[in-house]
């Protein structure tokens, strides 16, 4: 009984103004915002070195194939009165290629920074494209949210939704990019180049750092601008074969760091906002004047940050 | 807090001025570590208008200062936890 009332004159101490916390709740006093911007650092520390040394137990959860994705692709082109892409293993290939380069000269773009275009892979795979294009997406979770995200995108759903492609191949990694573990997702789409009449008609490869990567090829069969291949990192190794025949990536662990994390910034953040309203508010009714910062200034900028955080844990798209 | 609003309305909407176009960029931009620094320079603007808005009001103190600057960090060091993630 004691305890139970130590505990709730502490949680009162802690959450509302009043005499004890010289009337301001004392987890808005700066020693305690100082403790807790520590333990969100000690946590974000704590979640990047867990999750690197037991992945099984804390780590992203996601459930992403390629026959979801590919099957999306096909409802989406459907009730736009389009035909289905058909999966193509070169072009899995070439997706496969492309993302072990990303992760190997830890990159998130279309174009590497060493020049190397997405045409490359696709070429190297031998898939003699007329028309090809890329779309990326990390941080996903699950193929509908990839497809959503493409298709809310008006370049990303304008590859997805173009005639001029029937074929499509894709790669989804999980590996570490640009500082943090993710889920890289890449969509290789393409129509294959029928013979030299057809390519007369069409315009020089084109490599744009924008979301619609399309290139048609001229009657020379091979790009003069892409570098040379290098074996050693471009062709598949067992393993990376092995990833395109799965061609899925499913990870369950103990616990999901993405899910977590979203909620301990997301609750906080809420926890905080109500205790600065009730705090403005017992202080109105109260009409004691103090010499603080206003708390609605702080309400609006942690509004702003819930946004935020909403915003980045969709994932990315390139 | 109506009064208060009212009194300091254009300051607000200088302020959500800045802070929604902060959020617009976030939404476009695909790279990750841009998406971070646009978020630090939204918390930097929030802690420099509010100095300047007490500034301006000539109840600027130092205890107010180290307030809007402990917030402002709480804020960048909360989405850097959820920016892991990505």
């Amino acid at each position: 009984m004691i305890l139970y009332i130590l505990m709730k004159d502490f949680i009162h101490h802690l959450l509302f103004p009043r005499e004890s916390n010289n009337h301001r709740a004392k987890i808005l006093h700066h020693d305690s915002l100082i403790v807790i911007i520590c333990l969100f650092l000690f946590v974000t520390s704590l979640f990047a070195a867990v999750s690197k040394t037991s992945p099984d137990v804390l780590g992203i959860s996601f459930n992403i194939t390629s026959s979801d994705l590919l099957a999306m692709t096909n409802q989406k082109r459907q009730e736009n009165g389009l035909g289905p892409l058909s999966m193509n293993d070169q072009l899995a290939s070439a997706a496969d290629q492309k993302a072990n380069h990303m992760f190997a000269n830890n990159y998130w773009a279309h174009i590497a920074p060493d020049g190397t275009t997405p045409w490359f892979f696709i070429k190297n795979s031998g898939y003699e494209y007329l028309y090809a294009g890329e779309n990326l997406a990390r941080g996903f979770t699950s193929s509908i949210d990839v497809i959503n995200a493409w298709m809310t995108s008006p370049t990303h759903r304008e590859n997805m939704l173009s005639k001029n492609y029937s074929d499509v191949g894709f790669a989804i990694k999980e590996g570490s990019l640009t500082g943090s573990d993710t889920v890289l997702v890449v969509e290789e789409l393409g129509s294959k180049y029928a013979g030299q009449n057809q390519a007369q008609n069409t315009v020089q490869p084109t490599a744009s750092p924008t979301p619609i990567v399309l290139a048609v090829i001229s009657s020379a069969p091979s790009p003069t601008s892409v570098p040379t291949p290098t074996t050693q990192t471009l062709t598949p190794t067992p393993k990376q074969q092995e990833n395109i025949n799965v061609a899925a990536v499913q990870n369950k662990p103990l616990i999901d760091s993405k899910s977590v994390s979203n909620k301990i910034a997301l609750g906080f953040l809420i926890l905080l906002i109500s205790i600065l309203i009730i705090d403005a508010v017992i202080i109105e009714r109260k009409k004691i004047v103090r010499v603080v910062a206003h708390n609605l200034d702080h309400v609006i900028f942690l509004i702003i940050m819930i946004i935020v955080i909403i915003i980045i844990s969709r994932g990315i798209i390139l | 807090m109506k009064e208060h609003t009212k009194k300091h309305l254009w300051y607000y909407v200088s302020f959500l001025a800045v802070e929604l176009t902060g959020l617009g960029l976030i939404f476009y931009l695909a790279d990750k570590n841009l998406q971070f620094l646009t978020v630090c320079f939204m918390a930097s603007f929030y802690i420099g208008w509010a100095i300047l808005h007490h500034y301006h009001h000539h109840n600027i103190s130092i205890k107010i200062m180290i307030e809007y600057i402990l917030i402002g960090l709480l804020g960048v060091v909360v989405s850097f936890l959820v920016f892991q993630q990505i």
